[in-house]
């Protein structure tokens, strides 16, 4: 049987879900996925080791919705599956949580499916670089997204600091862009390229930044469609500033850019502005995110607990951009079966 | 020079034949957001939240992280982590013990045993009080239990031990899934991924019955690109080599 951290929390909700969709357990949703051979449980796992009992579940359920709602409309596409799988996250909010305030599961189907459709050129983890986490999502995107795609989506890591930039290709098997910019100019060029690996990871692109300014000059180098910012030490710093001063560029010259604010500042009151004196409020984090962002999320890019306790499920969100993309891959690939 | 009033205190001569200036704002505090409601905390029992304070011994060889759950100004959970000094793990178990059931401000005035557990909770204390807190827009907060959820599975903290020389370069010996046992280099001796085993994973199938060997190997897992047709020339054992 279906055991998870919060299961009684989340349970009533859960099952109030899957009823619309006919479905009249958790178990059951396991059963769906087996019988069309493909296994969610799994693909959550592989994608963060690390999370909680409750995102493989919330997955399985998901994945289930998305086959139920294939059933009864005919649309088969993993972009359609994408946006299904989020009802089952969403189902997995806890009532009156940051998560479900936000509709965090939602936005969080609504992303795969913008990298599931042709209209996205290239995805950004907008990084601190202080982890791996945005390359176990990057990693799932890059092996999974361009299966089901005509034009294969470009997955970038941008993020603060060229030596962290560096190890975190040679570890993930990434291409590792040296760039040199331009401070009069604001431009930015590649020096230097350097693949870590043959296969799909190596399409991976993994920038180092100096500064903002750089940072906003490789999202236009890379025409960013979309964005996703992370990580905890630096938001205020690094990844907010570059997402709004980029989306304020693209709002003045007509570019479509869609950016999501994500990382473990949003949804909390802590951090980088965190003098603990003076009135309390979202924290500074969380207000950037607000000023530039088109989706909010909440917790951290990259802490399942963290994750966890903005009442969504325990997994990174940078991870689960991988995981919702690989499970709805997964779901639009067997109906070819 | 005081005299006694009608008033509940002395005032000085002086002060008693001023005139009355009125006070004209009275707006109470700025709201805090509290597990979902936004309080105007006056008492220490209008603090709820569940958050962390980080603190360090005076030669800092050691550091605390306290995270407390606490409800109605009353700590409800306690989890000290501690890292960098034996004695201290000893204070931690006595900590652990003495905050639940004290009210944060008496949490204050009772010695921890330990400088970065005192510190910890002396900046716990400040980030809480002022509103900064995990559960400020989680409704009805966390449960109590988030702390060891926190831990995640095999409830053991998270510690990273990584250690590096200019001669000899960088060795990982502990990461957030366990005890490093392999790092995996490429043709240029450089590390692209590492081989655990996560300690928690081992002993709770020990515990079960399995045999030691095999839990060792069911509770190893690697990161990063560990196998050979990922690029990996040379495994070396991050202590010994």
């Amino acid at each position: 049987m279906a055991q998870f951290e919060g299961y009684e929390r989340r349970e009533a909700k859960i099952l109030a879900t899957l009823k619309e969709y006919g479905i009249s357990s958790i178990d059951e949703c396991k059963d769906i996925c087996a019988a069309h051979g493909v296994d969610p449980y799994t693909i959550v796992q592989e994608t963060q080791p690390i999370c909680f009992e409750n995102a493989k579940w919330a997955y399985t359920v998901g994945a289930a919705i998305a086959y139920k709602a294939a059933e009864k409309t005919g649309d088969k596409s993993a972009a359609t599956a994408a946006a299904n799988i989020g009802i089952g996250l969403q189902s997995f909010c806890i009532p009156g949580s940051v998560a479900e305030n936000r509709k965090v599961g939602l936005g969080h189907g609504n992303l795969g499916k913008m990298l599931l459709s042709e209209e996205t050129e290239c995805f950004c983890f907008l990084a601190g670089h202080e982890s791996f986490a945005a390359a176990e999502g990057a990693i799932k995107i890059a092996l999974n997204a361009n299966k089901v795609r005509k034009k294969p989506l470009r997955v970038i890591l941008n993020g603060l600091g060229k030596d962290a930039a560096y190890i975190i290709s040679r570890i993930n098997g990434f291409t590792y862009c040296k760039t040199k910019f331009d401070p009069y100019t604001e431009t930015v060029r590649v020096v230097e390229q350097k693949a870590f690996s043959n296969g799909p990871r190596a399409n991976v692109k993994c920038y180092g930044a100096d500064n903002v300014p750089e940072g906003v000059a490789i999202m236009k180098k890379e025409k960013v469609g979309v964005s996703i910012t992370g990580n905890s030490t630096n938001p205020t710093r690094f990844q907010h500033p570059v997402a709004g001063t980029y989306k304020k560029w693209c709002v003045e010259n007509g570019v479509k850019y869609f950016s999501v604010a994500s990382g473990g500042g949003t949804g909390r009151t802590l951090h980088p502005d965190n003098m603990a004196a003076g009135p309390s409020s979202y924290g500074m984090t969380d207000t950037m995110g607000r000023m530039h962002s088109d989706a909010q999320f909440a917790g951290s890019s990259s802490v399942p607990a963290h994750v966890e306790m903005m009442g969504l499920i325990g997994a990174g969100n940078n991870p689960m951009v991988g995981m919702t993309v690989a499970v709805a891959v997964a779901v639009a690939e067997s109906f070819k079966k | 020079m005081s005299q006694v009033s009608k008033k509940p205190y002395a005032t000085s001569l002086e002060v008693e034949h001023q005139c009355v200036v009125e006070k004209g704002c009275n707006h109470g505090p700025a709201p805090l957001p509290e597990e979902g409601k936004w309080v105007q905390a006056k008492e220490i029992s209008d603090i709820s939240a569940y958050t962390h304070g980080v603190g360090w011994c005076a030669p800092q060889q050691g550091a605390c992280k306290l995270s407390l759950n606490v409800k109605n100004g009353v700590i409800e959970e306690a989890l000290v982590e501690t890292i960098g000094c034996s004695g201290m793990t000893h204070s931690a178990a006595m900590a652990a013990e003495i905050l639940p059931g004290k009210t944060i401000l008496e949490a204050l005035n009772t010695d921890l045993v330990c400088d970065a557990i005192n510190t910890a909770m002396r900046e716990l204390f400040l980030q809480i009080v002022y509103g900064r807190s995990q559960s400020a827009f989680s409704e009805g907060g966390l449960v109590i239990g988030a702390g060891l959820e926190d831990l995640g599975k095999g409830a053991r903290s998270m510690v990273g031990t990584m250690y590096g020389t200019k001669e000899k370069g960088v060795r990982y010996l502990e990461m957030t899934e366990g005890y490093c046992t392999r790092m995996a280099l490429d043709e240029n001796n450089e590390v692209i991924g590492y081989e655990f085993v996560s300690l928690g994973k081992m002993t709770d199938f020990i515990k079960k019955g399995m045999e030691p060997n095999e839990a060792y190997e069911k509770a190893k897992g690697t990161y990063g690109r560990f196998k050979p047709e990922d690029g990996a020339v040379k495994y070396i054992d991050p202590r010994k080599q």
